[in-house]
């Protein structure tokens, strides 16, 4: 039941965040709710989960959207994977922690991808894009991510979230 | 055995990440055609995508059109200047089109060989949209089953918007040409003498650099596909928005501005391969 349940959250995520939210563009810059929830997940139930559901969302995205395999699959993963290693270090009810995590996340996972264009050979401008992208994605992301989390957390709390599968 | 397990995972975390580098390396360029279980979940998604994407386009032009209504009266009084102005182009062109038209009769009459300028398209609506700031990629509702293939070019009424980068059967990838991974070769509309490459860049836009030197571009030129490079010829790409002569450097630099909105895409055409 957890596994159906955060699987069917990538799924809509995905389709909101491919088809919807791309007709309601500020400043052409839309926020990455993908990563929120890497985030938000990886904050919650540690690296193991945070960098497996980072790996999932990843690489769905750069199936149907990517010029390359795999480029986003690394980055979530790595994202959710480092985040989740704070899992046991932090309180989850506090409406700050997901702010933090998120600002965090983006820039990491920003540079991650320079990291991996940088390697690919694709020629960026990196002082260019953190003032044009990641610093507006940054505003966005983390006021997105305080009621994200509070709706995520709202429902891991859920009884059928607990069972375990295996 | 614990700690066994917290080394397993940073292990499984490494060998993944491996693995992912050599795939992200074998998969850089575009592949001719993609992989099974991609294609698989292309077929899935991509309906369900094209009926959200329709949605919510209409959805976000009625919001828009709420918050832009004094833009749009402003656009309007453009508009009507500019159709005045075609209107009077209009009856010129007419009379040069007769003119035209009685010379292709007398290039057939005296058996000239002809170019073969007649393009197949086919029209596609456009599914969904790169989900990161960093690339300009969107899905369309066509593929291999109806006869596109990598590297056709993808246009709309108004003009040039990408190639397509990836197959699957009824699903591909386009790039656009604002993306950093495009170049197209151009000639200026107005004298075809001068040509050059346009790339694209991370924020929309495209910057280019003119071949000759010497050549004389202005604010306001509008450029056209050349041919020359894998876009077919003719295709308008946009307007000359600002040139920049460098001291130090040999070519003119210019910032063209794309015909086609590209943040707004919704129906697109694809030239056939021959």
């Amino acid at each position: 039941m957890k596994l159906f349940t955060v699987f069917m959250i990538m799924i809509v995520n995905f389709f909101i965040q491919s088809t919807w939210l791309q007709h309601f563009r500020l400043l052409d810059i839309m926020p990455n709710t993908t990563l929120i929830i890497v985030v938000i997940f990886s904050i919650l139930w540690g690296k193991k989960k945070g960098a497996t559901i980072g790996f999932i969302s990843g690489i769905l995205q750069d199936i149907l959207l990517g010029t390359m395999i795999g480029a986003n699959a690394l980055a979530y993963m790595l994202v959710g994977y480092n985040i989740g290693i704070f899992e046991k270090n932090i309180y989850k009810d506090n409406h700050i922690t997901p702010v933090l995590f998120t600002i965090v996340g983006t820039i990491s996972y920003h540079l991650l991808y320079y990291v991996i264009m940088y390697l690919t050979r694709h020629t960026f401008d990196f002082i260019f894009i953190f003032r044009k992208v990641v610093l507006i994605e940054i505003i966005y992301n983390s006021i997105l991510s305080i009621f994200i989390y509070r709706w995520i957390y709202k429902i891991t709390k859920y009884p059928y979230m607990k069972a375990k599968i295996r | 055995m614990g700690n066994w397990i917290k080394r397993g995972t940073i292990m499984i975390v490494t060998l993944v990440t491996i693995i992912l580098i050599i795939i992200i390396g074998i998969t850089l360029g575009g592949r001719q055609r993609v992989s099974t279980p991609e294609n698989m979940i292309g077929k899935i998604i991509t309906p369900v995508q094209k009926i959200l994407y329709s949605t919510g386009k209409v959805i976000g032009d009625g919001v828009g059109s709420l918050f832009s209504f004094r833009e749009i009266s402003k656009e309007n009084k453009v508009l009507k200047k500019e159709v005045e102005k075609l209107n009077q182009k209009v009856i010129q062109l007419s009379l040069t089109k007769d003119e035209l038209d009685e010379l292709k009769s007398l290039q057939k009459a005296l058996n000239y060989a002809k170019e073969n300028e007649k393009y197949n398209y086919i029209s596609a609506s456009v599914t969904g949209k790169d989900l990161g700031n960093w690339f300009n990629v969107f899905t369309i509702d066509v593929g291999l089953n109806q006869g596109v293939a990598k590297d056709s070019t993808v246009m709309n009424g108004e003009g040039l918007i990408g190639r397509v980068f990836e197959v699957g059967d009824n699903w591909s990838k386009v790039v656009t040409i604002v993306d950093n991974k495009s170049s197209v070769s151009f000639q200026v509309l107005r004298n075809s003498q001068y040509i050059g490459v346009v790339r694209g860049s991370v924020h929309g836009e495209l910057t280019g650099y003119l071949i000759d030197p010497q050549a004389e571009v202005l604010v306001g030129d509008k450029l056209i596909t050349s041919g020359l490079s894998m876009y077919e010829k003719g295709i308008p790409i946009g307007q000359i928005k600002k040139v920049v002569k460098k001291e130090n450097e040999l070519l003119k630099t210019i910032l063209v501005e794309p015909e086609v909105n590209l943040r707004k895409i919704d129906k697109v055409f694809i030239i056939m391969p021959q």
